[in-house]
């Protein structure tokens, strides 16, 4: 380092070119990382992305509007002949013990349109399931039991907000009067969402209240296992083959 | 077969007279030779049986049947074939049963019996016939541990031979067909047409029955959608591994390493439906506030997702090849008073380039293979653009289009799939062979 005083004083020292350039290399090492931060961020962000628009579009598939209505069992529509007999109670019209219950809840709907338009608020699903009620058990039959039935589709996507009534009423699926009807049944507390198990253990329906994923996801179960019974023994030994019996091929 | 390893075991226990070191092998591997001379026989006579049986049967009841049925058509013998199965299982027949049909049923049921206690039979007899002829066979030089290895080391041959010959049959059935798809459309066409439209009549006389299959544009949309793919992977997916691996604290490494992954495990589908309903939308009201023309099936957006869905694969593999640089070199440029980047830059990644490029380049591959989320994302109708903000559709699409309508099998129509198949087969089978030649060649060997 003695050799440098005796340079003449126009040449730079290598420490003071060093030195001059050391502020620029630092900012493209900071500039550099934040890339680096930037892009692990964005992977992140499109990950989230992707979650949150799914869940936040998907969640309420996981809740059902049902209906309280009063139902009376009656004999005289079901079984007149008190057989009780079990192709008779499988084959009665339950279909009208709803509508009987809906024209009790409201009186002044008198018109067919009307009484149509107002039965169509109720699922078709309704019917099975006092069919199943009866069916398990039969002394039911006579008595009168408030039963929680599920809501038609077009009523579970006003409830859930997916359809708004600022639309005109000719855009719409559910008219005024059914909107009337419905605001009334939940202020007396008989319309409500609740959570909708109907979904995990139905199979497809062409009605969307009724449809479910059951025998989706035991197809999936049954191709996965006989998946994992082909190739994990196979996969295994491939792998113990050419670990330990192989001879070492370079490369 | 249990019970053969039992005796045999003991078989050789007795021969030893109590002193186990005079027999060549340990007591057990007797015991399996045993068990496998009872076993192996028997359940490879079980598979062949299996295998044949049904097609046996069924031609000696078809030799069995009345001359006026065995004259018939070809398609109404498998019509009737169909039936007397039909009877037999329980299910529902058509129309009234003939009574050659019903006898001929009769017939099958009563041989299926015959054959399936014949089976049995000979089963347990080459069971027992086995053990036996293994058990005489125990002695006490003999080197049961080596037949029992040797038969192991056949199983596991077998299995690695499986994957080789499943890939054989499946590049053999495209191959063949694609072969009958030629012989229809010569090659030239197929490979150089600019004009995509694959309807060919059901009908004669039928409107729009022209069919031309010109694949051009099928390569082109492939090619713009992977290429948007990579434009996103690979400066994300380089990047986020070169910042995990060199600067990132270790917690923050094991944060972000398993969530990256996670975009790797979720379903295409998934990806697919979130193009149809988020992005795609996205991107046509922003481009319609910029006053631009976006498709809703642009190339674009599926071009983004895809992109997202290859992050990871480019991240961990060009993360195994810096990783696979030694700390020697990272020492040595350190100690000439580089800063990290420049370290990075200048010295680890043309170290790790040729694993880097061939992480790419199987990315690349997968990028073009890919089906489920261009299906959802990306349009129908070939179009030749280079405009990423036009739906263009990929080589994929169109093999699910094609084999999914209702179209006769041997239709060029339904046969333009396999020719595609067989190209896309062929493009990537290129890219990942060239990925490992450039590895292999290139690779710097550190000790």
């Amino acid at each position: 380092m003695s050799n440098m005083n005796k340079l003449a004083p126009s040449k730079p020292k290598t420490i003071d070119l060093v030195n001059a350039s050391l502020a620029k290399r630092h900012a493209s090492e900071k500039l550099f990382r934040y890339m680096g931060l930037i892009s692990i961020l964005m992977g992140l962000m499109f990950l989230f992305m992707l979650f949150y628009s799914i869940v936040s579009k998907g969640y309420t598939a996981f809740q059902q509007t049902f209906i309280q209505l009063e139902v009376n069992f009656d004999e005289q529509l079901l079984d007149p002949e008190i057989t009780r007999h079990h192709d008779v109670l499988s084959s009665a019209n339950y279909g009208s013990l709803i509508k009987k219950s809906l024209s009790q809840v409201f009186p002044d709907v008198r018109s067919r349109n009307e009484k149509r338009l107002l039965y169509n608020l109720i699922s078709i699903g309704a019917t099975y399931q006092l069919r199943d009620m009866v069916m398990d058990n039969s002394a039911l039959i006579g008595q009168t039991l408030p039963v929680w039935v599920p809501a038609d589709d077009d009523v579970d996507m006003l409830i859930k907000g997916h359809t708004t009534r600022d639309v005109p009423e000719t855009e719409r699926r559910l008219l005024d009067m059914q909107i009337s009807w419905l605001d009334q049944l939940a202020a007396k507390e008989k319309l409500t969402l609740k959570f909708n198990t109907a979904f995990f253990i139905n199979g497809d329906s062409r009605d969307p209240e009724l449809a479910g994923i059951w025998g989706a996801f035991m197809g999936s179960i049954y191709t996965l296992l006989v998946t994992l019974i082909l190739s994990f023994p196979m996969g295994v030994a491939t792998a113990v083959y050419l670990e330990e019996f192989a001879p070492k091929i370079s490369g | 077969m249990a019970a053969s390893f039992y005796f045999g075991r003991r078989r050789a226990l007795m021969i030893s007279k109590g002193d186990v070191r005079t027999l060549n092998s340990l007591p057990g591997y007797y015991g399996y030779y045993t068990a496998i001379w009872c076993g192996i026989p028997a359940l490879i006579i079980f598979t062949f049986w299996q295998l044949f049986e049904s097609t046996l049967i069924t031609n000696l009841v078809i030799a069995g049947l009345p001359e006026n049925v065995t004259s018939l058509s070809k398609q109404q013998l498998n019509l009737a074939i169909n039936e007397i199965r039909n009877l037999i299982n329980g299910n529902i027949v058509v129309g009234t049963v003939s009574p050659e049909i019903a006898a001929a049923a009769e017939r099958y049921r009563d041989m299926q019996a015959i054959s399936d206690t014949a089976l049995l039979v000979v089963m347990i007899a080459l069971g027992l016939g086995g053990a036996s002829y293994a058990l005489s066979c125990i002695h006490q030089q003999q080197r049961a541990r080596n037949k029992v290895e040797n038969t192991i080391l056949v199983f596991l041959i077998t299995c690695s031979t499986v994957a080789i010959f499943t890939t054989l049959g499946i590049v053999l059935s495209v191959l063949f067909e694609a072969i009958l798809f030629f012989q229809a459309v010569p090659i030239t066409d197929f490979l150089f047409g600019l004009e995509w439209s694959p309807q060919t009549a059901i009908r004669p006389g039928q409107v729009g029955a022209s069919g031309t299959f010109g694949a051009v544009p099928l390569f082109t949309g492939t090619l713009l959608v992977s290429v948007i793919a990579m434009v996103v992977a690979i400066p994300i997916g380089l990047m986020s591994s070169i910042y995990l691996s060199e600067y990132a604290s270790p917690g923050m490494r094991a944060l972000s390493k398993p969530l990256l992954e996670i975009l790797a495990g979720i379903p295409t589908v998934v990806y697919g439906f979130f193009v149809a309903l988020t992005v795609a939308p996205f991107f046509r009201g922003w481009g319609e506030s910029l006053g631009m023309d976006v498709s809703s099936e642009s190339a674009l957006a599926a071009g983004v997702v895809m992109g997202i869905m290859i992050i990871p694969f480019v991240s961990s593999l060009s993360d195994d090849a810096i990783y696979a640089v030694p700390q020697s070199l990272r020492d040595g440029a350190y100690s000439l008073g580089a800063t990290q980047s420049e370290t990075i830059r200048r010295v680890i990644i043309p170290a790790a380039l040729p694993g880097i490029v061939a992480g790419i380049l199987l990315a690349l591959s997968r990028a073009i293979g890919e089906t489920m989320i261009v299906v959802m994302a990306a349009g129908l109708a070939a179009n030749l653009t280079a405009n990423p903000l036009e739906s263009v559709t990929t080589v994929t699409v169109q093999i699910v289009t094609l084999l999914v309508g209702d179209q006769e099998f041997d239709s060029p129509k339904t046969l333009a799939a396999f020719a595609l198949g067989l190209v896309l087969f062929v493009v990537t089978l290129t890219l990942n062979v060239i990925a490992l030649y450039v590895v292999r060649r290139y690779r710097e060997q550190y000790e």
